[in-house]
């Protein structure tokens, strides 16, 4: 009985010792990162996001559905507002910061009307974009083409600053105040100014806008919606100067 | 010697179910940190699909033969092939899953010489590409531009269900006649696609902007063309020049 007992005991023995290290070298093997040096094979893979760093870990691009698509970030840190709700590509420079994006969506909504938009954007540096390049659409009230924009010479990261601070105020002239001389050119150039609009806007208007560099548009090629072509010039109040059409 | 045993047995199960415990918690964390962020220095893939929580496709960028047949209305139609192209690269989808754009690209010599693309498109809703940048080539025959396309509000579902009936029937007249027929009631009821603007340069190399009404005809056109010879055309929804301004008009 006591052999019987002692070999029962060894056997034991021998089973913990093997069950043990067989564990740790799975659990070893577990944590390693998979062919960390070398190159990895997939037939297909199923990702929510991917992110593609430089050595150092600064983002370079991220390829991400809604959930975990990531709010601006600048010099590696996000600003502005949370992530969520960009759904695509998401580029940055060699700083970490965002400087363009490529994302779609669209969808019915439970009333039966959609809204759609598909937009590659090209950012200024530490600005916003500059080259858009987008399908927006409200239910059919559309708005496609290409704009190129001037962006005032200030760091984002300071613009919405001083934004969120004077969102900030309470309601009153002070505010008012503050939100018109924000919107004001600084230096003789606004925040935001678009140059150029090429696209078909939602009048159904297939368009060509040359704007000066306060954004007021001073050439005008359009065919409306009804096939009506011309070549206008504006001065800077929108007002048309001379309008060149079908008839001499 | 019986105590002693006894002793050992105790400590050994002890010893076994710690260990076993630890183990599966070690084992199953480090198995879930490795499907919430996994690194990589390169990795290699014939097709990456990037999809929402809920499975729904959002992104899939692939080699050609991998490339996503057209998603609409949450069905798939096997439409892309036939024409032999053989594009790589992204197809974006929307929120319901269904496809609303893609950059793709492609290349190659043929037997009578060589055919290439390139084409960034931007998809209206349930509808086909309406922004689209693009460079094609066919034997040195080449287009690059940017154009603004109107489609029909109707849902492209309705076109496709009729070409892919079309397409399952046995090559020959009646195929043809029955292809011809659905054109003809697709143009009948304004269900075609309409240019509405181009920049950029063309097949007989001249540089272009050209706008055209809602019905696809040109009709203000600025050209300069092979020659260098500049030019702005106005035309009329015959297509006939009704009005040009050029470099040598008197003001």
């Amino acid at each position: 009985m006591d052999t019987q007992l002692r070999r029962d005991v060894r056997w034991l023995k021998i089973y913990a010792l093997c069950s043990t290290a067989a564990f740790a070298i799975l659990a070893l093997s577990a944590f390693q990162k998979p062919n960390a040096a070398k190159k990895t094979k997939f037939e297909e893979i199923d990702v929510e996001r991917i992110n593609v760093v430089e050595k150092d870990g600064k983002l370079r691009l991220v390829i991400s559905n809604r959930d975990r698509s990531p709010g601006p970030i600048a010099y590696g840190k996000p600003f502005g507002y949370a992530g969520g709700s960009r759904p695509g590509m998401i580029f940055f420079n060699d700083e970490g910061s965002e400087n363009g994006g490529l994302t779609f969506d669209g969808k019915r909504q439970p009333n039966g009307k959609y809204s759609s938009t598909v937009h590659m954007s090209f950012d200024q540096y530490n600005e916003d974009q500059v080259i858009v390049l987008q399908y927006a659409d409200e239910n059919g009230h559309q708005r496609k083409g290409l704009q190129i924009s001037d962006r005032a010479d200030v760091p984002i990261l300071e613009v919405v600053k001083l934004q969120d601070s004077i969102r900030k105020m309470a309601a009153g002239p002070e505010k008012d105040a503050a939100m018109k001389r924000f919107m004001e050119p600084r230096p003789g150039e606004p925040l935001f100014a678009q140059r150029v609009y090429v696209g078909r806007d939602p009048s159904k208007t297939a368009l060509v806008l040359l704007s000066d560099k306060m954004g007021h548009p001073r050439l005008r090629l359009s065919v409306d919606s009804l096939g009506k072509a011309s070549l206008d010039f504006m001065d800077a109040d929108g007002k048309v100067m001379r309008s060149i059409g079908e008839q001499p | 010697m019986d105590e002693q045993l006894r002793r050992e047995v105790r400590r050994l199960r002890r010893t076994t179910a710690t260990s076993v415990v630890l183990l599966v918690i070690v084992t199953t964390s480090a198995f879930v940190q490795v499907r919430l962020h996994t690194k990589f220095d390169e990795i290699d893939v014939e097709r990456i699909n990037v999809r929402e929580p809920n499975g729904t496709l959002r992104l899939t960028i692939s080699n050609h033969a991998r490339l996503p047949e057209a998603v609409i209305g949450g069905k798939t139609y096997p439409l892309r092939g036939g024409s032999g192209v053989q594009s790589a690269g992204l197809i974006f989808f929307n929120d319901e899953g269904n496809e609303d754009g893609g950059l793709v690209w492609t290349g190659q010599r043929t037997p009578a010489g060589n055919r290439a693309s390139a084409n960034l498109t931007f998809d209206q809703y349930d509808q086909d590409e309406t922004v689209s940048l693009g460079y094609g080539e066919e034997n040195r025959h080449r287009q690059a531009g940017l154009s603004i396309i109107d489609r029909p509000d109707e849902p492209i579902q309705i076109f496709a269900e009729s070409l892919m009936v079309i397409r399952a029937m046995g090559e020959g007249p009646e195929k043809e006649a029955r292809m011809r027929r659905f054109r003809d009631a697709m143009m009948a009821r304004g269900l075609m696609p309409a240019d509405r603007l181009f920049v950029g340069k063309q097949l007989d190399k001249s540089s272009r902007v050209t706008l055209s009404d809602p019905r696809g005809r040109p009709r203000l056109r600025l050209t300069v063309d092979s020659l260098g010879g500049a030019r702005i055309e106005f035309l009329d929804d015959a297509g006939h020049v009704t009005r040009t301004l050029t470099g040598s008009d008197a003001r």
